[in-house]
């Protein structure tokens, strides 16, 4: 589907090198997944006029850095967290080189953002989706970027039951997902809090099939 | 860090849930960037401000905001300062401190580092 459509302009990322992405998640397919699927929803993204935009675990920053593009920085206020500290400084220098304006937090999903709350009106999230055995979970550094525990939802199941509490009424939440993930039950669990969705991105790559998910009340 | 971030924070320990804010401040290194004035922004941020956090990093930053009236939302002036500090005042160096426990969270390169280490969690866990 997205394949009929013209590739999303990537953001620059000549000043990480490869001596970063032994520390820091590179660019993916889930990633070119992800910034297709925000430029095919462009419209409905600009409709919303989001004033606050969040992306957790923003790994080199090319996701949070292509949607401050996408939209401008203009009246915007872009945000990314990440626990990995060779992230957050990557997602800092990516947001520099593209002069995307993003204030990058290292800390767990929005830990120590308290206040933030019900005030995201974009959230992204592309999360450490790869099952693995749940002892990879704990791991720091570059591990923490796609171990995903037990089919790979642990550490998405922990930030679900924050995600009604941090969005603003409108928001749009956006989540990367596989199917070993099983999203019909990450559906239904969303569904619970009082959300629906809507598949904006499909692509098999590799071994993986990969969606995007928009949420919204 | 830019000072809107700043407002939104607190300390991450749960012994200073509703107490750890607003979270001090020490600064040593600031840029100012050029964000183009938004009304709109301004307008739908004031709401969820702090004031109190406001003065407070005003203060160690050396920009003064009037305290906030009624009349603030139509002072053009107002709200031009307001943005200015709010998105494009930004401490590169630094560190916040929580009001509660002293806890110090360090700012370098322009990153707030909010994580605690892993006996600070045990320790919140148990009291």
């Amino acid at each position: 589907m997205a394949s009929e459509l013209p590739h999303a302009k990537e953001p620059l990322i000549d000043h990480l090198t490869s001596k970063d992405f032994q520390n820091v998640y590179e660019p993916a397919q889930d990633s070119f997944l992800f910034i297709d699927s925000l430029q095919k929803d462009v419209d409905n993204l600009k409709a919303l006029n989001p004033k606050i935009i969040l992306e957790i675990g923003s790994g080199s920053g090319f996701i949070i850095t292509f949607i401050s593009q996408l939209l401008g920085t203009n009246g915007r206020y872009y945000m990314s967290t990440d626990i990995n500290p060779h992230a957050a400084l990557a997602s800092s220098k990516t947001s520099d080189r593209n002069n995307a304006n993003v204030d990058v937090i290292n800390t767990c999903f929005i830990q120590g953002l308290e206040r933030l709350k019900g005030s995201i009106d974009v959230l992204l999230f592309n999360p450490p989706y790869v099952p693995t055995p749940s002892e990879e979970v704990k791991e720091k550094g570059i591990v923490a970027s796609w171990a995903g525990g037990v089919d790979g939802r642990e550490v998405i199941d922990k930030l679900l039951p924050q995600i009604m509490n941090i969005l603003s009424e409108k928001a749009f939440f956006y989540i990367v997902l596989v199917q070993e993930n099983k999203p019909k039950q990450v559906i239904s669990i969303m569904h619970s809090y009082g959300f629906q969705y809507q598949v904006v991105g499909k692509r098999k790559a590799f071994n993986e099939l990969l969606y995007i998910i928009k949420f919204y009340r | 860090m830019k000072v809107l971030t700043h407002n939104m924070m607190a300390c991450t320990k749960k012994q200073c849930m509703g107490k750890g804010f607003p979270l001090g401040v020490e600064c040593t290194e600031s840029i100012t960037l050029e964000q183009e004035f938004n009304y709109e922004f301004v307008k739908n941020i004031i709401p969820k401000l702090d004031w109190k956090g406001i003065q407070l990093i005003g203060e160690k930053l050396a920009i003064t905001i009037p305290p906030f009236t009624e009349e603030s939302l139509l002072d053009q002036e107002f709200l031009k300062s307001l943005y200015h500090l709010l998105c494009n005042v930004k401490i590169i160096t630094g560190s916040l401190i929580c009001p509660n426990c002293q806890r110090v969270y360090p700012i370098e390169k322009g990153i707030p580092n909010m994580l605690l280490r892993e006996d600070e969690i045990y320790q919140d866990v148990r009291e």
